[in-house]
């Protein structure tokens, strides 16, 4: 039951500016994730918001009320960092139960919302465990039902699963998910890893050199991010420079050069301007070449990744292209070496101004743009 | 030429046995991944190699020569330990060069060699910078230079790229490859992210409790999982409990719990055998209420999960079980919503059958 309105903040450190005007409104109840480069300010806007660290300049509001100098204490927030510290000489039950104690809540109170919560996470049969005789897994779970049993209605998670296997990793993530939604609680959850935080998400947003550069629900983001860094940081694309040789309508064709053009259904670019489109590896087809038209070059190399199977493809003048294809159970469809075509759909070629710093630096995941 | 043989090979820690009666042969020029859930052996299995600690029981065999009473410097490997300590007092080129000319190796050489791999990590303009200027993930990066470049023949990396950034982990394993495969190197890479392996391993020794799993090629490993453990720690698969109930000459039924049932293609097992099935997620598909066909479990969709270049959809069968369904995210805007009914299939040939575990499936699929 918490909404979270953050205006123009800024923090500085002597000339570092660590965070960049960022603004954004989140909604009672939403689950926000922040992404970005090590160093992109994503920490210090989580640790801003919490009252751990004074902006520079700009407001932050929970439900209307201004929070720039209330103490870390008094915001009603629960904060989950990589590393929960939970105190060894505690079993499960009195850690999570610190809080209300401490808070001098009556008795059944904290009973009651303790017994919710270790519900919720599935670890009643392990109350009385101590911390270490827990997995990491199940030590990170009870730092998350530590964090929200003193009635915090807005939770901030800082890589709350950085410090897992991933296959443990990617299962917690969902208990998380749905413990946040079954409590209503509102959240903000930091991480570096973008699968992670497209797949909790209701909102995702991308952060480069402090600033807030993509803002959208993770379908926006991955089929139709707004910057050639989000494109890139956001799953994999391939990009490619060109010039707009035409526009019409509902479609711009986009000379490459050396006999690359491709078909884009963007037209926000106007002729003869430079453009780089990016294209994802898995909206690309592949076949044989065949004589039509398309985008000629030879298979280099390929690597099984599972449940798909990525293949480099080596272009004439423009370097690599990435394909990725549903793995088939018989070997691979195409073997290093092989001629082929590759065609893209217009709607799936995505169109950007080309940067004014150029394309390397705008694809520099140090984030030091 | 590094060629390294394991043979029964045991590690006690106290009552704990790290590695377990372990075979395993490292092929010259080869990439090899250790795969494996936190505690199961793996850091141990490097620094056994590496020289840091000594068998209890068996034998480390280096090129045909039995080492395990070689001390560390004398074996030619780059061990590059989780935590990693770069010498704070030097810059990164110095960093990188200090193995090979400790070694007498001539300077010239050493510092191509260290502005090669230094590229390679993308730190070829930070050359000049102390540890202390850099972040966590750059200095995980130049401690893999170091080893690259250190001369060695045999780099063992232990989560080489655990530190760094999801997006920029992903960039570096293909480079990372390449780098040790043109460089003659033979490696041996830890880690606990099957993803990581897949890519960059020839082959993979999957680790648990001290033991080898399965050693294979990562499209061996995925393709044909020994075990049911490798069947979970690899890919993300479904699991259904049943009984085999009738068998013919092409395949065999299993009928699950609440008289669903499901064709197989094995027949290996024996009617009223109690069995689990295993489907990877992507061969699994989700069809409207109401399709008929071979292999069509009824359901309701629970949720909906984004994972970019595909979706994750959780159904709940009518009998309770569980089971995801990995789909192209090309068409999303046609699929379900959350508790819609849909009915889930799987191809006969897709489905794996493996003996029900003694110990229960749930304990013998545990990551931790």
């Amino acid at each position: 039951m918490t909404e979270v309105k953050v205006v123009d903040l800024t923090k500085r450190y002597g000339r570092i500016v660590a965070l960049d005007r960022v603004s954004i409104d989140i909604h009672d109840g939403e689950y926000v994730s922040i992404i970005g480069p090590s160093g992109c300010g994503k920490t210090t806007f989580i640790k801003c918001l919490a009252g751990i660290v004074s902006p520079t300049e700009g407001e932050i509001y929970f439900d209307g009320k201004l929070m720039n100098d209330l103490p870390s204490e008094e915001r009603g927030i629960g904060y989950v960092f990589q590393e929960t510290a939970l105190f060894p000489h505690m079993d499960v039950w009195d850690n999570v139960t610190y809080g209300p104690r401490v808070k001098g809540w009556s008795r059944d109170r904290t009973r009651r919302t303790a017994r919710e919560l270790l519900d919720l996470i599935k670890l009643m049969a392990r109350e009385d465990a101590y911390p270490q005789e827990l997995s990491g897994g199940a030590r990170q779970k009870t730092g998350v039902a530590r964090a929200l049993a003193s009635g915090s209605n807005l939770i901030f998670f800082d890589e709350p699963l950085g410090a897992l296997d991933a296959k443990v990793r990617a299962g917690l993530r969902y208990e998380i998910r749905n413990l946040v939604r079954d409590l209503g609680l509102t959240a903000i959850h930091i991480t570096h890893d973008q699968e992670e935080a497209m797949s909790i998400a209701d909102r995702v947003v991308v952060m480069k050199a402090g600033r807030f550069v993509e803002i959208g629900t993770p379908y926006e983001l991955y089929t139709r991010p707004r910057t050639i860094f989000g494109a890139n940081f956001v799953g994999e694309a391939n990009f490619l420079e060109g010039t707009v040789a035409k526009v019409s309508e509902n479609s711009s064709v986009i000379d490459g050069g050396e006999g690359m053009v491709l078909e884009s259904s963007e037209t926000s670019i106007s002729e003869g301007e430079r453009a780089v489109a990016a294209i994802r590896p898995e909206y690309v087809s592949m076949e044989k070449k065949d004589g039509g038209e398309g985008i000629c070059g030879y298979v280099e190399t390929w690597d099984f990744e599972g449940s798909t199977t990525r293949y480099e493809v080596t272009l004439r003048e423009h370097g690599h292209f990435a394909v990725r294809v549903p793995h088939l159970p018989s070997s691979p469809a195409f073997s290093m070496g092989d001629e082929v075509v590759l065609r893209v759909p217009p709607e799936r070629v995505l169109l950007y101004p080309y940067p004014e710093e150029g394309l390397q630096r705008e694809l520099d995941l140090e984030g030091k743009g | 030429m590094p060629e390294v043989r394991l043979v029964e090979v045991s590690k006690r820690f106290r009552r704990i046995k790290a590695i377990d009666d372990l075979n395993l042969e490292i092929r010259n020029a080869e990439y090899l991944c250790v795969l494996g859930p936190t505690g199961s052996g793996k850091t141990t299995l490097l620094r056994l190699i590496a020289g840091l600690l000594q068998p209890d029981e068996g034998e480390i065999v280096m090129d045909g020569r039995r080492v395990n009473d070689l001390p560390a410097e004398e074996r030619d490997v780059a061990y590059m330990p989780q935590q990693y300590a770069l010498f704070p007092h030097m810059t990164v080129l110095d960093n990188v060069t200090f193995g090979p000319l400790s070694r007498g190796r001539d300077p010239a050489e050493s510092l191509r060699a260290a502005l090669d791999v230094l590229k390679l990590v993308r730190l070829d303009e930070r050359a000049d910078a102390f540890p202390n200027e850099l972040s966590g993930g750059m200095q995980q990066r130049v401690a893999l230079a170091r080893g690259l470049a250190s001369g060695a023949k045999l780099m063992l990396l232990d989560e080489p790229l655990a530190a760094l950034d999801a997006r920029l982990r992903v960039e570096l394993r293909y480079r990372l490859k390449s780098m040790v495969k043109s460089m003659g190197l033979t490696a041996l890479h830890v880690t606990h992210d099957q993803r990581e392996a897949m890519i960059v391993a020839d082959r993979i020794v999957v680790l648990r409790t001290g033991r080898c799993e399965q050693v294979g090629t990562p499209f061996h490993v995925y393709q044909r999982p020994d075990n049911l453990f490798v069947a979970n720690f690899v890919g993300d698969t479904n699991f259904l409990e049943g009984t085999v109930s009738k068998i013919d000459s092409t395949g065999a039924f299993v009928e699950l719990r609440g008289g669903l049932n499901v064709r197989v293609q094995e027949t290996s097992f024996l009617a009223d055998e109690r069995v689990v099935l295993t489907i990877r997620q992507e061969s699994t598909s989700v069809k409207a209420h109401g399709w008929e066909g071979i292999n069509a479990l009824p359901g309701a969709i629970q949720a909906i999960r984004f994972l970019g270049d595909s979706l994750r959809i959780e159904i709940r069968l009518a009998n309770g079980d569980e089971v995801g369904a990995r789909v192209p995210l090309a068409r999303a805007e046609t699929y379900p919503r959350v508790n819609e009914k849909v009915v889930v299939s799987f191809k006969p040939p897709d489905v794996s059958v493996y003996s029900t575990p003694l110990r229960g499936l749930a304990k013998e699929i545990e990551v931790i």
